[in-house]
């Protein structure tokens, strides 16, 4: 089964992990070198890997237009989905990155009426979004680790985001979100047979840092109860680049930092990449306005071509014949002749 | 799910078994006539020969049934065999259900007989299709040049 | 019911997408280059060879040609790059190929066909395939790889559907361009797409038509359209000054059903008098270079502008072409312009200003004839078309490489009075392709065609079921080749015709006869045609309309 090698290799980081933190050295390599390291890796390799993508030039404007063009007065152009200008272009991009629009399109006619049907592609639309967004929200909520004092609207997305106040230590709703739209993303990945066989075996891994992320993430909070104080703390430490040598950190804490460490490293490697990658899309994030404003083509280079004085030399009698009218003199003077 | 039904779905699900490693899923998965046409095409045509063979063996209504299915896979690349194999894909269905069921639960018992019979139907058929391909790729070619010939034919040389 | 029967196991797929190994077989494959073609545009490798061969008489080198290649292009391409990278195999594309819809082949999911590259990519060109291998699906470039690639990318049609719904719009299109670029650059490509290319280099279009008997051919049809209208219809050819040069796919004067298109062009333009030429230079629209590579594409288009510039005509009006469209649209100003000595184009009969084609000066024969009906200009009889029941054909570059859905739409509404959409995951946008495109529409390849065309013809049929259509309308060369071909096939009874054929017989003009037939020479009955309708409907139990009410 191609899933087996990345989970393996997941489960065997958590092992190292639990074991290594317990040793002073280790204690120290996992909880500051490793999240440097691989923030490091992070920022670098995305960022080399964006300005590798932007260096490459657009020779073509070749956007996918999905709607009408904007081409006579009475007739409505649609903006967004075939948009004419780079502020429609703009809108469009928005509506992809924040909205999914593309996967949104993944409908189904019924038969006779007209009801849209929600297919099992709906699902992955509302999946991806779900983990997506709740993802962002996780990520800004950790900020209140490195903050101090945390700013107001940090506390208000909290409140909202804690609004089932069903346990103690309140539930986030973006906590239960992520997690189930992972499951659902890997049982799909799973189940699915068509997308089974087109899976690759590092696609899992991706899946699985993220799920050991997100789960270590929640046992921290509700079933070890780490030390939130201290952990913050050491946070604040990292991130003014001077940190304080913890004496005891929770190893669940410890593998809670390694695994999204892995995954932060592995991001500039992987079709995680995607996140960059949208943004520089030819085919969609380029104003349909070909015919009405030329595009440049950097590399663009002379070819060899048939000309009209080569090919009228070639059809030159068939010409004449044909009583066509022709350039060249001497062809002339036999049109006299 | 009654009977009939069970092994209609189970016929389908055979076919579609049929078809290169992966393709199956999805033709026996998905619903949507326009997203999985070859799926609804086998779904509608299993299901109107099996009413038949369960009852009045309509020599048009098999006809009319049994063309888009073999169609299709004249042009999928079955041979004559494979073509006709979904038909003798039913036999073991009908035997696990027992003779009794059968007749019970269909109607009319279908023996092998009326197999056969079908199965004779769909060499007709497949060769009927192969016969129409030649000749659309002749008119096709007769089309690409239509206005030529029609110059000649109007203005001798 | 015995539970055994229930508890059989769904069909578990096995098996690995990178075993390369294909058949080629008869009926669904194309022939390769002949040797003279490739030899008379200069590509590399010319050689006797068929794709069924165990040897291909690759080059020597090939292996390092095709790396080289694709180093080269992806430091060209963004797109090729970037596609390359992002995808992260979510599936959503993958029942959306008509190839894959209609043949079930896996290796056509566009996700997979873009694999068979992307593999090759990460073992050669990242970090991942070089250390991980096989789990990072990277694999190693091999003659069967090669095969592959030739199989699969000439079983693409490059109509943009999967990219309609790609989250991130990767468009197999660009990774099949990029395919086939890099197969031509060993010499692996099909003589369906390099006879027309070296054919249209020499002559000018991709039938190898020479001027003397394109001359000819537009001669006869403007003979027949005078016969069929009572007026003397003139067709002006290579006549320098003119205001507009026409240019068109040259299978609109050679066969049917485009021919009757043609017929409908030479009729509106003498109706509204536009002073307009042909040139038998450019006398081709389309461009299989396209479906080769983009520098043959430059070399084929340059001459559109070149005879533009030498006939001194102020801008050009474009027929009905698909992939001419895409080109013309996507391309043709970026590699062939500026297009300063053309002026921006202006309707000479309403005086609307065509901002969209501002730069490249080239309009949409459909964007003319839509402003020419909005602004009354045209006087129009639909119920000579009422014999048909029309539906609308998409075709995939106008609608996804451009946005051209209501202007065609607008005039058949205008010129037929029973107009029926099919089902709205099969047009506009979401259009299924005839199958056919991209050089793939030659006859040894029919029974991959059929496959391929499938969900269209299906899509047809519902519409031919429920609504009685018997007329397909299309905008596209290759539809119109092989559209009635789909037909025949799967919805038998249902004919091929371009909008402007349609717009043809509707068209009232200025001093002609009372029209007998339309303009593939069949009796117009006029009112036994009506009435025959009526008696349809009766029998059907459809209530009349008011206006069959006052018919009666």
């Amino acid at each position: 089964m191609k899933a087996l090698t990345p989970l393996l290799a997941v489960l065997a980081i958590i092992a190292f992990v639990a074991m290594a933190g317990h040793a002073h050295a280790g204690l120290i390599l996992l909880a500051v070198f490793v999240p440097y390291a691989a923030f490091a890796v992070f920022l670098v390799g995305f960022c080399y890997r964006v300005a590798r993508w932007a260096c490459v030039p657009v020779p073509f404007r070749i956007p996918t237009t999905c709607g009408q063009q904007r081409s006579l007065p009475w007739i409505k152009p649609a903006s967004l989905d075939n948009p004419s200008t780079g502020w429609g272009a703009f809108r469009r991009m928005a509506l992809e990155v924040l909205l999914f629009r593309s996967l949104f399109r993944n409908n189904r006619a019924r038969l006779d009426d007209r009801r849209l049907v929600l297919g099992e592609d709906r699902y992955l639309w509302l999946g991806a979004l779900a983990f997506h967004w709740s993802l962002l929200v996780i990520l800004l909520r950790h900020l209140r680790l490195f903050l101090q004092p945390v700013p107001n609207w940090l506390s208000g997305m909290e409140r909202v985001d804690g609004f089932f106040d069903v346990a103690t230590p309140a539930l986030y709703l973006s906590d239960v979100v992520i997690l189930s739209a992972l499951v659902y993303l890997t049982a799909r990945r799973v189940r699915n047979p068509q997308v089974r066989y087109i899976s690759l075996p590092i696609d899992y891994l991706g899946l699985f840092l993220l799920l050991g992320s997100a789960a270590s993430g929640l046992l921290m909070r509700f079933t070890f109860r780490v030390d939130v104080v201290a952990i913050k703390q050491f946070a604040l430490g990292l991130a003014v680049f001077h940190p304080i040598a913890p004496r005891a950190l929770a190893p669940i804490f410890l593998v809670h930092l390694f695994l999204v460490s892995a995954l932060a490293a592995y991001f500039p490697f992987s079709k995680l990449m995607h996140m960059g990658g949208v943004f520089l899309s030819p085919t969609r994030n380029l104003a349909n306005n070909n015919r009405r404003q030329r595009h440049i083509n950097p590399w663009n280079y002379p070819v060899k071509t048939h000309s009209y004085a080569e090919w009228e030399h070639e059809f030159r009698d068939k010409l004449i014949a044909a009583k066509l009218p022709i350039e060249s003199q001497d062809a002339a003077t036999i049109t006299v002749d | 799910m009654n009977a009939a039904e069970t092994i209609l779905e189970l016929w389908i699900a055979r076919t579609a078994e049929s078809y290169p490693r992966h393709a199956a899923a999805l033709l026996s998965q998905e619903k949507d006539p326009f997203r999985n046409p070859v799926g609804a095409l086998l779904r509608q045509s299993l299901s109107r020969l099996l009413r038949e063979l369960s009852g009045e063996m309509d020599a048009t209504a098999i006809d009319s049934a049994l063309d888009p299915i073999i169609r299709l896979q004249v042009v999928q690349g079955f041979s004559p065999d494979n073509a006709v194999r979904f038909i003798s894909l039913l036999k073991p269905l009908l035997r696990e259900l027992g003779p009794e069921q059968n007749s019970a639960v269909l109607g009319v018992r279908i023996d092998d007989a009326r197999i056969g019979q079908l199965a004779r139907m769909a060499v007709d058929k497949y060769a009927q299709c192969r016969e129409q391909l030649a000749r659309i790729r002749a008119n096709e070619v007769r089309r690409a040049n239509q206005v030529q010939q029609r110059i000649c034919a109007r203005r001798p040389a | 019911m015995p539970q055994q029967l229930l508890s059989i196991e769904p069909h578990n797929p096995e098996g690995d997408w990178r075993d390369a190994k294909v058949e080629f077989r008869k009926g669904t494959m194309c022939y390769a280059a002949a040797p003279k073609n490739l030899t008379y545009l200069g590509l590399p490798n010319p050689r006797p060879w068929q794709p069924f061969d165990a040897d291909w008489k690759l080059p020597p080198n090939w292996k390092q040609t095709i790396l080289d290649g694709m180093k080269e292009r992806l430091q060209k391409y963004r797109s090729f790059r970037l596609f390359m990278e992002i995808c992260v195999r979510c599936g959503a594309c993958a029942d959306k190929c008509h190839f894959y819809i209609g043949s079930g082949d896996p290796k056509n999911m566009p996700v997979l066909r873009a694999e068979l590259m992307r593999s090759v990519y990460r073992r050669y060109f990242t970090l991942t395939g070089r250390v991980l291998g096989s789990l990072a699906g990277a694999r190693e470039l091999t003659e069967d790889v090669i095969k592959e690639w030739f199989y699969y990318f000439y079983q693409c049609t490059e109509c943009r559907r999967c990219s309609v719904f790609c989250p991130y719009g990767i468009d197999t299109a660009e990774i099949t361009m990029m395919g086939r670029e890099l197969l031509d650059l060993i010499g692996c490509n099909i003589n369906w797409v390099m006879e027309p290319a070296a054919n249209c280099f020499r002559t000018g279009n991709h039938l190898g038509v020479q001027p003397h008997a394109f001359q000819d051919s537009l001669q006869f049809a403007g003979d027949e359209a005078s016969e069929i209208t009572g007026l003397p219809i003139d067709v002006p050819i290579n006549r320098k000054g003119a205001e507009v040069l026409f240019v068109m796919p040259s299978a609109d004067y050679f066969g049917t059903p485009h021919y009757y298109t043609l017929l409908g062009y030479l009729m509106l333009f003498h109706e509204i008098g536009l002073d307009y030429t042909l040139s038998t230079f450019a006398s081709e629209g389309g461009n299989f270079g396209l479906f080769s590579s983009h520098e043959l594409t430059k070399r084929l288009n340059a001459k559109i502008y070149e005879e533009a510039k030498r006939l001194r005509v102020k801008w050009i009006l474009g027929g009905e072409c698909g992939h001419m469209w895409r080109v013309f649209h996507q391309y043709m100003g970026t590699m062939n312009g500026p297009a300063d000595f053309l002026e921006p184009p202006v309707s000479p009969i309403t005086g609307t200003r065509f901002e969209n084609a501002r730069s490249t000066r080239a309009v949409h024969i459909c964007e003319f004839t839509a402003d020419l009906i909005y602004h009354g200009k045209l006087r129009l009889n639909p119920s000579r078309n009422d014999h048909w029941n029309v539906t609308y054909h998409d075709s995939c570059n106008p609608s996804r490489a451009m946005g051209l859905l209501e202007e065609p739409r607008h005039i058949l509404k205008s010129v037929c009075r029973k107009f029926y959409e099919m089902p709205e995951n099969t047009i506009r946008e979401q259009t299924f392709c005839c199958g056919s495109g991209a050089g793939l529409g030659t006859d040894e390849n029919l029974e991959m065609r059929l496959r391929g065309g499938f969900p269209r013809a299906n899509a047809v049929k519902y519409v031919r079921e429920k609504h009685g259509v018997n007329l397909l309308a299309c905008i596209c060369a290759i539809d119109k080749a092989t559209l009635p071909t789909l037909m025949e096939y799967w919805v038998p009874g249902v004919e091929v015709a371009g909008v402007h054929e349609l717009l043809g017989n509707a068209l009232v003009m200025t001093g002609e006869k009372e029209r007998i037939t339309d303009l593939r020479g069949e009796d117009l009955r006029g009112d036994d045609l009506r009435g025959e309708d009526l008696r349809d409907k009766n029998l059907r139990g459809e209530p009349l309309t008011n206006e069959d009410a006052a018919h009666e």
